[in-house]
């Protein structure tokens, strides 16, 4: 692995066979932020989640670290650039943007947990888009699943989670716990 | 001489094909976009072309990101009305807006995505000349 950040920062050595888990806190954190830029820069370069996915892999099992995980950094990546992209209909809001950045990273980390070694089912890729009106639009796909997450281009608009299976469908209340609720039910 | 205007139909309720086209990518991956209700839509309900070629119907949007078809008499089966307002403009009626019932207007939508047909999908800028 050419030209990665992170073999710059003073890592203590590993023990043979085991884990490094002997790093405080600030060097912990120095190193996650410089990977998820690393990662992000690598992700924007190629297009490639199946070769970040491979690097992130190799990373956490050489220095026993868990690290985001690559699909919350993917969503916060799309919903970066949604802003920018030629693929909208209207640009979103700033309420709707930074709603959507607070609420769907929050959710994503509660559904999916910080370590990212445990196999807990990773949602699909979500459809990042905008309405007309500047709200933001984000949704899933997983077999018969459907879980959809308005987010309203002001406050006095209505924003929701939609979530469908079947016969079986509902619109709630957006916040970070039924996002999340809603995303672990799509993975399971 | 005057042109003789046509006689509409109350409804379409045969099998006429009823074009809806996609504005965006997200759209394109997610179809169920396509037939959510618009805010300019809200009055008239959701717009779709009919008795035109489906070149003709992409080409009112640039770019286009794709086109579906459904058939008038599948969507009067799930409870929805087809009126035409011109020889080849129609709205399906009945179709609640996001902001107003965001359950049924995804149902809704979702029941349109899965009754309808790509015709065609992909970035297309409008034709000239």
């Amino acid at each position: 692995m050419a030209a990665c950040p992170i073999f710059d920062i003073d890592l203590a050595p590993r023990s043979a066979g085991a884990a490094n888990k002997s790093l405080n806190a600030e060097s912990h954190l120095m190193w996650t932020e410089a990977m998820n830029r690393y990662l992000a820069d690598r992700l924007q370069e190629r297009g490639n989640v199946v070769e970040v996915e491979h690097t992130l892999g190799a990373l956490e099992q050489a220095s026993g670290m868990a690290l985001l995980p690559l699909p919350v950094l993917l969503v916060q990546r799309q919903l970066d650039t949604l802003p920018e992209s030629e693929d909208i209909e209207a640009r979103p809001s700033a309420f709707a943007l930074s709603q959507a950045q607070r609420v769907v990273i929050s959710a994503y980390m509660a559904a999916l947990g910080r370590e990212s070694r445990t196999r807990v089912p990773r949602p699909p890729g979500p459809v990042v888009g905008t309405d007309e009106l500047g709200g933001i639009l984000i949704s899933w796909i997983h077999g018969n699943k459907y879980v959809a997450a308005k987010f309203a281009p002001s406050p006095d608009l209505l924003s929701f989670v939609y979530f469908e299976e079947g016969l079986n469908h509902q619109a709630l209340d957006l916040n970070e716990q039924t996002l999340a609720e809603k995303l672990r039910w799509l993975s399971a | 001489m005057t042109e003789a205007v046509p006689v509409l139909p109350p409804e379409l309720i045969g099998d006429e094909t009823l074009f809806r086209a996609l504005r965006t990518r997200a759209q394109q991956q997610d179809k169920r976009r396509a037939f959510l209700l618009r805010a300019n839509e809200r009055e008239e309900g959701l717009s779709v072309r009919y008795n035109c070629t489906g070149d003709e119907c992409e080409n009112e949007l640039e770019p286009s990101y794709g086109l579906l078809s459904v058939v008038a008499r599948r969507v009067k089966g799930i409870g929805l009305r087809v009126v035409p307002d011109s020889a080849t403009h129609a709205n399906i009626k009945d179709v609640p807006y996001q902001g107003d019932d965001a359950d049924r207007a995804f149902s809704i939508a979702g029941q349109l995505s899965s009754l309808a047909t790509t015709i065609r999908e992909g970035l297309r800028h409008r034709e000239t000349g």
